[in-house]
């Protein structure tokens, strides 16, 4: 029996691996309540769009010799708004305007390096931290990013869910509806900023979208499918991290693919039970 | 109607034809020799050789990453009007060499520098005992100074060859360098044999080292991520570079200053050593080949103090 | 009560009935709603509705009638005050609708809300409670009973945990009226609550309405049902960018109101009429791209 003990608990007598598996848990609280209205506002790509926006600001700040991360933090947020901004004028899905956002900025950063012909060091790796180099900053950072999430959340949650399912009616019941459109997008782009000098892009984009999604097949109502978010994210998290270690493979990568493979089984589980809707 | 359909594909099939066909010879002033280096170390190389009588074009700025490089039309410009370029070999610039081929002016000669150098592959072993070679070669090999003298001296013939009419500066100014980079060689060698032996192991987190470990005296105990920066480590590897580094008893890891290594400091604070640097290129204070040797030989030698 | 003056389109027509009797200012706390020579538009275009008077009378049921582009949404906005009058005032029992909001209670389209959204009946229904944008605002218990005596009396009660996007289009519906009953205000405004409904839905609805009205609440919707109109209310409102005509549905569903308001020449109003005079209700439905009505 002390077998499986050592097995399950010798990885975490090193530092690393305590630290990972405290940032997941974190990521994986805000990765579950802001992932869900990500799931169903049509804003996977979202994370992914922020995430690579980055670079526009990460380049402008290296370029004028100020502070890198600062820079990433600035080009997200102004990203977030530039979408709310795009879909409400243009009209056009949010998936549109994430779009065009996304490649404007991404293109805007490459287009500044390829521009310099002095001394310019990877960039983008500067932005995108790495789940097995977690340093203290990176650690008090999740945290803040963690509790202000959930505070917010908690605080505002009958209004953003108002938001999110009749903005109209919401508008004439007092609810400032375009506030919180923007801050939605905004809270966003500053968990995905956070998230990514932590835990690196390839986990940040699945923990917004994978849980939540799996959430989705298990419970029909916010409040509940946040929490089987967050449940199932921390579950993804600690199993990736445990078969990263004893297998030997790649930890964030491990991650996405337990969170997957919960999916899969949990849609095949609940197919049969599922009433299909009418209409939608 | 079925006409002003079939008019946009028929425009788009003429202008790629177009495009295709054109030649795509670049005139310019044919006095001038123009002369394009790959990488910057490569290029300080052809400078120094060259000196004044030829131009001598930098591609890559020092610091990219070779992986993440975009090239700007500026840079097939280039190309297309060099006489002569100058590449590494064995694939160190990757999709760059793509966009030599196609832009290279007919006739003109893309030179590998290291060829003929023997070759580490990736695993450790020497080339040329199996067909496979090719594949896994490690292409650093400008970090031995003694294969940076070899690569001065294809630069110096391939110059020569080009404008020969410059053939004694060029012999003068390759002889004054090489005699330099040699006295380089020396120095190093008696300033890492002076480290012993225990602690000329290095753990090092981009794989450009070998060549110089060879040439040096120094181990390679370990990389932190051997298939390049953007490859993702796994827990289990962190984990055993960790107990690796805390039972081989080096006292310091070793970054590279343009790469972000936060996992390599995780194992260094985990393990309890120093993190110091290492360069395989130029960043912005090391910006020439000789200060680039000296600052690693320090790194290493200043684990003594 | 008696028909209003009808207005040409564009022409200054005869002000004087259409004018409000009393002078501006004065409060009118017996009107659920009173629009004072309201126009709205929208910046850098010209007005979507001009000069609109009319009151919704405490306690009864007010159709709002017109074509698409009409302006009645443009109107509803205005109330709702979500857009900002150019001329004019809008006041709902007595106050203006800035202060009026938890007097004022919206059921909007159904495509306007995002079904996929995961609610529950009660979740929604909850929303219509909502009063101020206040943090870790809660539900209160009276926001709870109020939610489900709503949904008891829209028959959805067997519902109430299921997410709202589960429903059928008629339930929907019902989730979206429930909530705003459960608002407790005076005024209901109503946007097309009949569209795609059959008739034994709507006659649901309707006796919903009925129910309404009898505890003292007052409706305004607006509608294309003619027919629906012609029963239900009590007074009717004819609307394209003006008000062509007020008053009760045997005054102002003539073929000539219609007509005008419709921009289409109208024929067999027979069935229309008959049902306006309050007799059983021909199964006439509108279609405005036809020349003249149709049977069903």
């Amino acid at each position: 029996m002390t077998e499986i003990g050592d097995w399950l608990f010798d990885p975490y007598a090193f530092e690393f691996m305590r630290r990972a598996l405290a940032v997941l848990l974190i990521v994986s609280v805000v990765g579950g309540v802001v992932g869900t209205y990500v799931v169903h506002k049509g804003l996977a790509f979202s994370g992914d769009a922020l995430a690579h926006s980055t670079l526009a600001g990460v380049a402008i700040a290296f370029v004028n010799g100020a502070n890198v991360s600062l820079g990433a933090l600035i080009a997200a947020v102004a990203t977030a708004i530039g979408i709310g901004w795009t879909q409400r004028q243009g009209r056009v899905s949010y998936d549109t305007a994430i779009g065009i956002l996304f490649v404007a900025m991404f293109s805007l950063g490459i287009l500044i390096i390829s521009s310099r012909s002095s001394y310019t060091p990877d960039l983008f790796s500067f932005v995108f931290g790495n789940i097995l180099g977690v340093s203290n900053s990176d650690l008090l950072g999740a945290a803040l990013l963690g509790a202000g999430t959930l505070l917010f959340v908690l605080a505002f949650r009958r209004e953003l869910t108002m938001v999110a399912y009749d903005p109209a009616m919401a508008a004439t019941v007092g609810v400032p509806v375009r506030f919180f459109q923007y801050v939605l997008l905004v809270l966003i782009a500053v968990a995905v900023v956070v998230a990514l000098k932590a835990i690196g892009i390839v986990l940040v984009n699945a923990i917004l979208i994978v849980p939540a999604a799996t959430a989705s097949l298990l419970a029909r109502q916010v409040q509940r499918i946040m929490l089987f978010a967050v449940v199932l994210a921390a579950v993804s998290s600690v199993v990736g991290l445990h078969i990263s270690f004893h297998a030997n493979v790649a930890t964030s990568p491990a991650i996405v693919l337990v969170a997957c493979a919960l999916f899969a089984m949990t849609l095949v589980v609940t197919s049969r039970r599922r009433v299909v809707t009418a209409g939608s | 109607m079925v006409r002003r359909v079939l008019l946009l594909p028929a425009l788009l099939v003429v202008l790629s034809g177009v495009v295709v066909g054109c030649d795509s010879e670049v005139s310019h002033d044919s006095s001038e020799v123009r002369v394009v280096a790959s990488t910057a170390l490569i290029a300080e190389f052809a400078s120094v050789v060259a000196g004044d009588d030829v131009m001598v074009i930098r591609l890559i700025p020092p610091g990219v990453d070779l992986h993440s490089f975009e090239p700007a039309p500026a840079i097939a410009a280039a190309i297309a009007q060099a006489d002569l370029i100058l590449v590494n070999g064995h694939d160190l610039e990757e999709s760059l060499l793509k966009v030599i081929e196609q832009n290279v002016s007919d006739g003109v000669g893309v030179v590998a520098v290291s060829d003929g150098i023997e070759v580490l592959l990736a695993t450790g072993k020497h080339a040329g005992d199996d067909g496979e070679a090719h594949a896994g070669v490690d292409p650093h090999l400008w970090l031995d100074a003694l294969n940076a003298v070899w690569y001065v001296k294809v630069i110096r013939d391939a110059l020569i060859e080009v404008s020969p009419e410059h053939v004694v500066g060029y012999r003068e100014r390759a002889a004054g360098y090489i005699a330099e980079l040699q006295s380089l060689h020396d120095e190093l060698v008696a300033e890492l044999e002076a480290i012993p032996v225990e602690e000329r192991r290095l753990v090092v987190f981009h794989d450009a080292y070998r060549y110089f470990a060879a040439a040096y005296g120094l181990e390679l105990l370990a990389v932190v991520l051997p298939a390049g920066a953007q490859q993702d480590p796994s827990a289990g590897t962190v984990a055993s570079l960790i107990e690796l580094v805390e039972t081989s008893g080096v006292r310091v890891v070793f970054a590279e200053p343009q790469f972000n290594s936060t996992v390599l400091d995780q194992i260094a604070s985990e393990a309890g050593v120093g993190v110091r640097p290492l360069y395989s290129t130029f960043t912005g204070e090391v910006d020439n080949y000789i200060e680039l040797m000296r600052a690693n030989a320090g790194s290493l030698s200043a684990t003594q103090r | 009560m008696r028909m209003r003056t009808m207005h040409e389109h564009g022409e200054a027509g005869n002000h004087e009935l259409a004018r409000d009797p009393l002078p501006p200012g004065h409060v009118h706390e017996e009107y659920a709603l009173h629009v004072h020579d309201l126009w709205t538009g929208y910046p850098g275009q010209p007005p979507a509705i001009e000069e609109i008077n009319f009151n919704v009378p405490a306690g009864e049921i007010v159709g709002l009638v017109g074509p698409n582009g009409a302006g009645k949404s443009t109107l509803f906005k205005s109330i709702l005050g979500l857009i900002k009058p150019i001329r004019g005032e809008v006041h709902a029992f007595g106050k203006p609708v800035h202060e009026a909001r938890a007097d004022i209670a919206y059921m909007p389209q159904l495509e306007e809300v995002d079904w996929n959204f995961p609610v529950s009946v009660t979740d929604v229904v909850l929303m219509g409670r909502y009063r101020s944008a206040r943090p870790f605002g809660r539900w209160t218990w009276t926001d709870r009973e109020a939610a489900a005596e709503a949904i008891e009396r829209v028959a959805l009660t067997r519902f109430a945990d299921r997410q709202a996007g589960e429903l059928s289009g008629g339930q929907r519906r019902r989730v979206l009226m429930a909530r705003a009953i459960a608002r407790g205000a005076g005024l209901l405004l109503l946007d097309e609550p009949f569209a795609g409904l059959d008739a034994a839905v709507q006659h649901d609805l309707l006796e919903i309405l009925d129910g309404l009205v009898q505890e003292g609440r007052s409706i305004l919707l607006a509608t294309h049902d003619l027919s629906c109109v012609a029963s239900c209310s009590d007074d009717v409102v004819c609307l394209n960018r003006r008000v062509i005509a007020e008053g009760s549905p045997a005054d102002v569903l003539t073929e000539e109101v219609l007509s005008r308001t419709f921009d289409r020449h109208l024929l067999t109003i027979g069935p229309l009429a008959a049902a306006a005079q309050g007799s059983p209700r021909g199964s006439l439905v509108f279609d405005e791209h036809n020349e003249g009505g149709g049977g069903t």
